[in-house]
């Protein structure tokens, strides 16, 4: 339904998983929220069950993979898991570290991936509102 | 009639000082941006999400509580006794802590007990309350109660009992340093946010429960202002909108620390109230 899917992009919890790493992009969103960027009503929220997607910051190891799983079980359906920065898509500079480093896709079905080494404050949040705008049709 | 009118009246003035809250604080510096309603968008959308599994425990609980909270809502909109509503909302309370417990997780028992503090100690204030008011008043019917404080200055054998209710409201609001972590919005290590079972439909059905029972707490308090009705409830509610603003100013205290706020601010007043009543 258009109107449920308006209400939905409307009031957006957010649940911040720094995964690892430098931390930067997790500042970004930060400020990308505090910004002027005309996208409104995306806050955040530390309760998963209270969040409706899950932004995965940082680079993922063994042990913050068990973690990142066990918040996403919490979230309720409809919820969007979004990759943020270029450490959750692709491992950028930690890429061949030996504590079993995972890309976001390899833990969790991910919706919306934001590039970049930091990415920028209104694609953040473009990709958020995207992502909670789609994640009827893509079934998660 | 009026019963009806007052009763639609203090359950919607909730949902709009959340509303006027949640603007106010959106075009502050460093704050998210918002949309006027919100809080209202928010509630509807909970109600299209869906709970985890098959969790028939978290609905019934959560229809539970917010029934009991419209029942105290009438009863104190109708001015029935002050211990009858408080009963009433004692019920609501224990529903929201029992499911808790039912959840069988680590993060909704946690909850449970946190919440089973603040149960304690409001209850003693409320009852300890009831008994400086019967003394002072010869009554606890809520709506004589009114009509006494506008034709006798009731207030100034109360105020100490006045300002432990009060507290009270902050306590249930998880406001200023009567916060106990019970909306499990904190900020919290990596992994260790607090939740309970409730999410989604039951979470908007608890949502709506608190919004309900913040109402029957304001209307409480107006009934002890020297003024008429409308204007006292006007006055409390504004108090209330100036606690959720200053909130944002007011750091955060672990919850042992808000239980002994709690018991020398709300059950010490009301003992302080209580001895001076009795004995002077």
């Amino acid at each position: 339904m258009k109107w449920l899917n308006k209400i939905r992009t409307r009031s957006i919890s957010v649940f911040v998983v720094q995964a690892g790493g430098c931390r930067d992009c997790a500042l970004q969103f930060s400020m990308a929220l505090s910004g002027n960027s005309g996208i409104k009503g995306i806050t955040v929220t530390g309760n998963p069950k209270h969040a409706d997607c899950l932004l995965i910051c940082g680079c993922i190891n063994e042990k913050s993979r068990e973690k990142i799983l066990e918040i996403y079980e919490k979230i309720p359906y409809p919820k969007a898991v979004i990759a943020a920065g270029a450490c959750t898509c692709s491992g950028s500079l930690f890429r061949r570290a030996d504590n079993g480093l995972y890309t976001a896709e390899e833990v969790l079905p991910v919706n919306s991936w934001i590039r970049g080494c930091t990415p920028g404050t209104t694609e953040m949040l473009e990709a958020i509102r995207r992502a909670m705008e789609n994640v009827r049709d893509t079934g998660h | 009639m009026p019963k009806i009118i007052w009763f639609f009246a203090v359950a919607l003035s909730v949902p709009v000082i959340h509303i006027a809250y949640n603007y106010i604080n959106s075009v502050m510096p460093g704050q998210s941006r918002t949309y006027i309603l919100q809080p209202v968008y928010r509630l509807l959308k909970l109600f299209e999400k869906k709970d985890d599994g098959d969790n028939f425990l978290a609905y019934f609980f959560s229809a539970g509580s917010c029934l009991f909270a419209l029942i105290a809502l009438y009863m104190a909109v109708s001015g029935f006794n002050f211990l009858f509503v408080v009963s009433v909302l004692s019920m609501m309370d224990l529903l929201v802590i029992t499911g808790a417990f039912s959840s069988g997780e680590y993060s909704g028992r946690i909850s449970a007990k946190r919440s089973l503090s603040r149960f304690v100690i409001w209850l003693f204030t409320s009852m300890v309350a009831s008994a400086s008011l019967y003394k002072a008043a010869g009554t606890l019917k809520l709506n004589e109660i009114a009509h006494l404080s506008w034709s006798n200055g009731l207030l100034m054998n109360i105020p100490f009992t006045l300002v432990s209710l009060f507290v009270v409201l902050l306590m249930k609001s998880n406001l200023m340093h009567f916060d106990f972590g019970l909306s499990g919005d904190e900020t919290s290590v990596f992994g260790d946010a607090l939740y309970s079972p409730y999410s989604g439909w039951s979470l908007a059905v608890i949502q709506l429960a608190q919004w309900i029972e913040t109402g029957v707490w304001l209307k409480i308090l107006s009934v002890f202002l020297p003024v008429t009705k409308p204007i006292s409830y006007a006055i409390v509610s504004l108090l209330y909108l100036a606690f959720l603003l200053l909130d944002r100013f007011v750091s955060d205290v672990d919850w042992k620390t808000a239980a002994r706020l709690s018991w020398g601010w709300a059950a010490g007043f009301s003992v302080i109230n209580y001895i001076y009543l009795f004995y002077f």
